[in-house]
């Protein structure tokens, strides 16, 4: 009998080997299986971590973002603040500047009327007595003017105007107006001339109508060095214009939307309160009217306003 | 006689204080503005300036004055308030004015001009 070699222990031990192997086969996908699932968690971890990052990325650029608009915000609310600033200081320069020019407009008459008493009381001639008189009286008007605007101004500051209209004969008021203009027209050689159709009814606070025109006309002719300041009315639709045209130095058109302004005074040195034009304004638009003006410099301004015209009777 | 320039752009103030200064027996010119005045100022004797001027102001006019070295004695006449400190100012350009006040009497002028005027 030939001997088959191993042939007791031969396939216990080839068993042996295979489970050995099995065993070992087992143990390396065992190892790589929780490899790959330990992989799979870093992995998963990391994403987690990535996402986290994007997220508080955001966030950060969302804050970013936040912090840039409020900055913004801040930026414009101090611009508005160093605007409205601005304003008040502009506002306060320009109180103080009509302080300064009610003054002036207050004390030259009454120096001139001061003057003008104590030569009439040593005059003995009668021409130069009747100039002086003349004088007088012409600073009393001014004074007077200058005393009804300030009445006025802080009357309508107020908001305590109360205009009492009824039908008005435009022409007549007009009239009065330019005869009260006419003695300073004449000083400074410039022509005032009136154009209205006669029978031409508004419907208006006499008084104030009457004032508001005086300032125009008064206004034209501080501003006119020669030539002539003409004043016309027609109709039109249901309106009346008045007009006020003065061939005197102009306005340049960057001042233009200043001149109704309250203490507007364009020129330094041209006497006056800087409130008429305003007031003038004021009376026109609690009529229903509106007033507007037209200028280039150099050759002259208008100013255009209108009146409700009063119902046919 | 004495010639006094009034410069001042308001003609009947102007004129009333011309009328005035010639009763106590100046002579007197007017200036209606502050060029004018620098360009006539040179025979008079004392110059009256009103600080608001058409032109050139009345320190510009003081300021001129300086510049062209002429020490003729000033008398400023202004409306404006002595709060104001316009007194201080134009003095730090001629230390040597007198000033009134508008509204002045026909006296207070007198005074003010023959304290500065022999």
């Amino acid at each position: 009998m030939i001997p088959i070699p191993f042939s007791g222990a031969a396939p216990l031990a080839l068993l042996l080997i295979i489970i050995l192997l099995l065993t070992a086969m087992a143990i390396l996908v065992w190892v790589y299986q929780e490899d790959r699932h330990d992989a799979r968690k870093k992995e998963a971890r990391i994403k987690r971590a990535m996402a986290e990052l994007r997220r508080k990325e955001k966030e950060a650029q969302e804050s970013k973002a936040e912090l840039e608009k409020t900055k913004l915000a801040l930026m414009n609310m101090v611009e508005d603040l160093s605007g409205s600033y601005e304003k008040l200081k502009e506002l306060d320069r320009l109180k103080s500047d009509f302080v300064t020019n009610v003054s002036h407009e207050l004390r030259t008459p009454i120096t001139t009327i001061t003057l003008s008493f104590d030569l009439l009381r040593k005059e003995k001639d009668k021409a130069k007595r009747n100039e002086l008189l003349r004088m007088m009286q012409r600073n009393v008007g001014r004074l007077s003017r200058t005393v009804n605007t300030i009445l006025d101004f802080s009357a309508m500051e107020a908001g305590a105007v109360r205009v009492s209209k009824e039908k008005v004969e435009l022409r007549s008021l007009i009239r009065e107006v330019s005869q009260e203009e006419m003695p300073k027209a004449r000083v400074k050689g410039i022509a005032l001339t009136v154009k209205a159709p006669a029978g031409i009814w508004v419907y208006a606070d006499r008084e104030l109508a009457h004032r508001a025109l005086l300032n125009i006309v008064d206004n034209a002719i501080k501003f006119t060095d020669k030539g002539c300041v003409r004043i016309y009315a027609k109709k039109q639709k249901d309106y009346i214009i008045v007009s006020v045209k003065d061939s005197g130095r102009g306005i340049r058109k960057s001042d233009l939307p200043k001149i109704f302004g309250k203490f507007a005074k364009l020129e330094e040195h041209v006497p006056g309160s800087g409130i008429g034009l305003w007031v003038s304004k004021k009376i026109i638009e609690q009529h229903g009217g509106k007033i507007e003006a037209k200028s280039k410099r150099g050759a002259g301004t208008e100013i255009t306003v209108t009146f409700p015209m009063a119902a046919k009777k | 006689m004495k010639k006094i320039l009034v410069v001042e752009d308001e003609p009947d103030e102007a004129k009333s204080m011309q009328m005035v200064l010639e009763g106590e027996g100046y002579s007197v010119a007017i200036a209606p503005d502050g060029k004018e005045a620098i360009d006539s100022m040179q025979g008079a004797d004392l110059i009256v300036l009103d600080i608001i001027l058409p032109r050139l102001h009345g320190d510009a006019v003081l300021r001129e004055m300086k510049k062209r070295g002429i020490k003729k004695p000033v008398v400023v006449v202004t409306a404006v308030s002595r709060e104001v400190g316009v007194e201080k100012d134009l003095r730090q350009i001629k230390r040597d004015i007198v000033f009134l006040q508008k509204p002045f009497s026909s006296s207070e002028l007198v005074a003010a001009v023959s304290s500065k005027i022999r």
